[in-house]
């Protein structure tokens, strides 16, 4: 035996077998019209997407495909991946009651839910102004590189939580299938300082969802608002052990959502 | 992880985005799913009915994301383990939806042959479309899973035993018992 032939019956026993030769004339694709290159794919492209925002779902990546130490703490740009957080925290949000999230808004820079790269920030003043700042700084160009700042409308994601998305052409929310931003909604001098004194103790960190709760209450205590009530809402996967929180101004009160650890090394 | 997106302007005034790119913060997972996608694509498109190629591929995709840190770095094993991962992933579709491995029931339908115990004991064995068709369909599906690895994958015994988590020598052997067992079937054939 060759050693050519030693190798082949080495790689291929089966070689000369006709059910293997069969088998090649039964393959399924066979006939099938080619297939565009990944690149012109759109199916291929589309796949690529859902896995990415899967992925980013709860492990943010640097170029190296480690976790960024800090990478919340140092409001890193946290694009398509904070908008399945927000998504996330939204849909667990959703199975509770209906409620704002007033804790966060998302700034995307093109009118889509899927396509976008989002950066989030704590909501400190109304929506469209926090995101018009976001849009002029320089940190945030990558995502927000358009050269004139579009017109901004303010929607709310399902489940509650704010995003800032551009309004041209106009109906941004409609045409995404989101409620419009009440701007009744806009937290009062009150709701303001409740907001902050909360959700400034929720940054940052992982918290326990009873040391969450807790928090919340003595806040409520500390500024008189006795009528409030504080909820933990389920955990809808078991990996959610980290308190993050939506205000419900209408029944005056706070729910504690579970989120996942998004702050591990 | 940032996906870099083209801006098109269509005729009509309205704008739509497409992905330009595969540019993710991990280059490494974007150069593995583009030199790997087709291929995991044909490998399942071959196993399981076209409305769940997409589901399975994604989840394929999503476990190598998930596990980068374990992936080899060589290009032709890391393809070898994205087939290992889409097929572990096809099997656990099987048991979800509590039905047989699609594969032979694809090829049953596609030849139209009678399954092995159907054949007449007085059909003088050939090779013909029926006969290979039913031995086939009467071997298991490990045992049909590396004969169509090899003929439509094209896969080596070397890549069989990366696919199937064993050795070398091992894979070699259930290729031999693949053998054994189809001569089996072809002698009652004959008989």
């Amino acid at each position: 035996m060759s050693d050519n032939d030693s190798r082949r019956n080495e790689l291929d026993p089966l070689e000369s077998f006709e059910l293997i030769e069969w088998l090649k004339t039964r393959d399924p694709l066979l006939g099938q019209p080619t297939q565009p290159p990944v690149n012109e794919d759109p199916v291929a492209q589309r796949i690529y997407a859902q896995v990415v925002q899967e992925q980013n779902r709860n492990v943010p990546h640097d170029a190296t495909g480690k976790r960024p130490k800090s990478w919340y703490a140092k409001r890193l740009l946290v694009p398509v991946l904070v908008a399945a957080t927000l998504l996330l925290s939204a849909a667990a949000l959703l199975r509770t009651k209906p409620a704002v999230d007033l804790t966060q808004v998302g700034c995307y820079n093109v009118a889509s839910l899927v396509d976008a790269s989002v950066v989030v920030l704590p909501l400190e003043k109304s929506p469209i102004a926090q995101c018009r700042e976001a849009w002029q700084n320089p940190e945030y160009k990558e995502v927000f590189s358009q050269e004139r700042i579009p017109s901004l409308a303010t929607c709310v994601l399902e489940g509650g939580v704010v995003g800032v998305f551009p309004n041209e052409p106009p109906n941004v929310c409609e045409r995404l299938g989101l409620a419009v931003w009440d701007e009744d909604l806009e937290p009062a001098e009150l709701q303001q300082e409740l907001v902050s004194r909360i959700t400034s103790q929720f940054l940052d960190k992982c918290l326990a969802l009873s040391d969450g709760a807790q928090i919340a209450r003595n806040e409520l205590e500390a500024l008189g608002l006795s009528g409030w009530t504080v909820t933990v809402a389920p955990a809808s996967e078991p990996e959610f052990v980290c308190a993050s929180l939506a205000f419900d101004w209408a029944a005056s009160s706070i729910t504690i959502v579970p989120i996942a650890n998004l702050w591990v090394d | 992880m940032v996906a870099e997106w083209e801006r098109e302007e269509k005729v009509d005034g309205s704008q739509h985005t497409r992905a330009q790119n595969f540019q993710s913060t991990n280059p490494a997972f974007d150069a593995a799913f583009i030199a790997n996608y087709q291929r995991i694509r044909d490998y399942v498109s071959r196993r399981t009915i076209t409305h769940e190629v997409d589901d399975v591929v994604a989840e394929t995709f999503t476990v190598a994301w998930r596990r980068w840190d374990e992936i080899p770095t060589e290009a032709e094993i890391q393809s070898l383990w994205l087939i290992r991962t889409a097929r572990l992933t096809l099997l656990n579709l099987y048991r979800s939806n509590r039905r047989r491995n699609n594969l032979q029931l694809r090829l049953m339908a596609e030849s139209q042959q009678e399954p092995l115990d159907t054949l007449g004991i007085d059909e003088a064995y050939e090779f013909t479309d029926s006969n290979l068709g039913a031995i086939f369909g009467s071997l298991s599906d490990d045992d049909q899973e590396i004969l169509a690895l090899m003929a439509w994958e094209g896969c080596s015994i070397a890549e069989l035993a990366i696919i199937l988590e064993s050795s070398h020598n091992a894979a070699k052997m259930r290729l031999q018992r693949v053998k054994d067992r189809v001569r089996e079937l072809i002698r009652g054939v004959e008989q």
